[in-house]
């Protein structure tokens, strides 16, 4: 091997490997953010509102709803699923690794999370904005213990998910090898 | 890199990352949303939030990773050569900097002015848009700088 090919670009596998560390560290952090997000809510934001009157909890719950229906939020809420998929699509097309069970155990993890939001945490998100305007609910104390207790169970359940997503994740950061310099 | 130092380089990037993902939450919906409410309602949701932050689940994270960065500070000092201290050491400090110092010279202060206020008094409406404004501001600064910590850990467990 002659000098002067250490002047040509990178090879293609060590390229993509610079790449592949940045996947997955925006992947980690995106599903940590996700996790801190569910954990907010489990911790601080429902325990306060669980001692406000029912029409300070309906109608924070209702802005709240509406506010979160923006680019930024979608973006933490989706990008977490969508970089350790991309990762775990990368992952196996490099063949088997050391570390492929664990970003296949993260990806898994955060799917789930999502599929608990949709399934369980959105819906009663709709039913609660269905109920309408909240200054104009005849029976706010309704409204609110359909809604409670149930979102707060599964927004423990998605936190623990997405937690031991993160986990998974930082495993892989930790597995695999350095980029060769 | 040792299972000890792995897991507490783990548990501060996790606790990093719980914490900044909570205030995220603060600055992008909690506060505009809190904000929409009228001002006594608000302000009480507000305060309720103030006194039932202090809880084990809360601390746990909070203080906890405080804890964590200390230790973390003092394992680069004592593993100075290894690829993995500078990102311990930045991360670690940002926490303690960007959380700790901030939330106690910015958040506190303005949560203690809050909890004196009279959630109906019209005085308290003017002390709630500012609070709205600057304690939200400096809650941004509290997600950005443990966000960069985690980043810097799982940096720290990847050169490791």
């Amino acid at each position: 091997m002659s000098l002067d090919h250490t002047t040509h670009p990178a090879p293609p596998a060590a390229r993509q490997r610079v790449s592949t560390n940045v996947l997955i560290g925006v992947g980690v952090v995106l599903t940590g953010l996700l996790a801190g997000l569910y954990y907010g809510f489990a911790v601080s934001v429902m325990p306060a509102l669980h001692r406000s009157s029912d029409r300070t909890m309906v109608e924070a719950m209702w802005e709240i709803n509406r506010v979160i229906q923006n680019p930024v939020f979608f973006l933490s809420f989706a990008g977490a699923p969508i970089a350790s998929l991309w990762l775990l699509i990368r992952a196996r097309r490099g063949g088997s690794t050391p570390y492929l069970r664990w970003i296949a155990v993260g990806f898994a993890l955060n799917a789930l999370g999502l599929l608990i939001t949709i399934a369980f945490n959105i819906p009663l998100n709709n039913t609660l904005d269905k109920a309408g305007d909240p200054a104009r609910v005849s029976n706010l104390a309704a409204a609110r213990d359909n809604f409670e207790n149930p979102w707060i169970a599964w927004n423990i359940v998605r936190t623990i998910v997405t937690t031991a997503a993160f986990c998974c994740l930082a495993r892989v950061a930790f597995l695999r090898p350095r980029s060769p310099r | 890199m040792s299972s000890g130092i792995f897991s507490l380089t783990l548990a501060t990037a996790l606790g990093s990352g719980l914490v900044g993902g909570m205030f995220f939450a603060f600055s992008t919906f909690v506060m505009p949303a809190l904000g929409a409410l009228p001002a006594s309602q608000g302000i009480a949701a507000m305060q309720s939030i103030n006194v039932k932050v202090i809880n084990a689940w809360f601390m746990t994270a909070f203080l906890g990773t405080a804890g964590t960065s200390v230790a973390a500070i003092v394992v680069t000092t004592v593993n100075w050569g290894s690829a993995y201290a500078p990102y311990l050491l930045a991360g670690a400090g940002l926490y303690l900097v960007g959380v700790i110092g901030v939330t106690m010279l910015a958040n506190v202060p303005r949560n203690d002015a809050l909890a004196a206020a009279e959630p109906t008094a019209s005085r308290s409406a003017d002390q709630w848009r500012r609070y709205l404004i600057e304690w939200t501001n400096w809650n941004t600064v509290r997600t950005i700088a443990p966000l960069v910590a985690a980043a810097l850990e799982i940096g720290a467990l990847h050169v490791a």
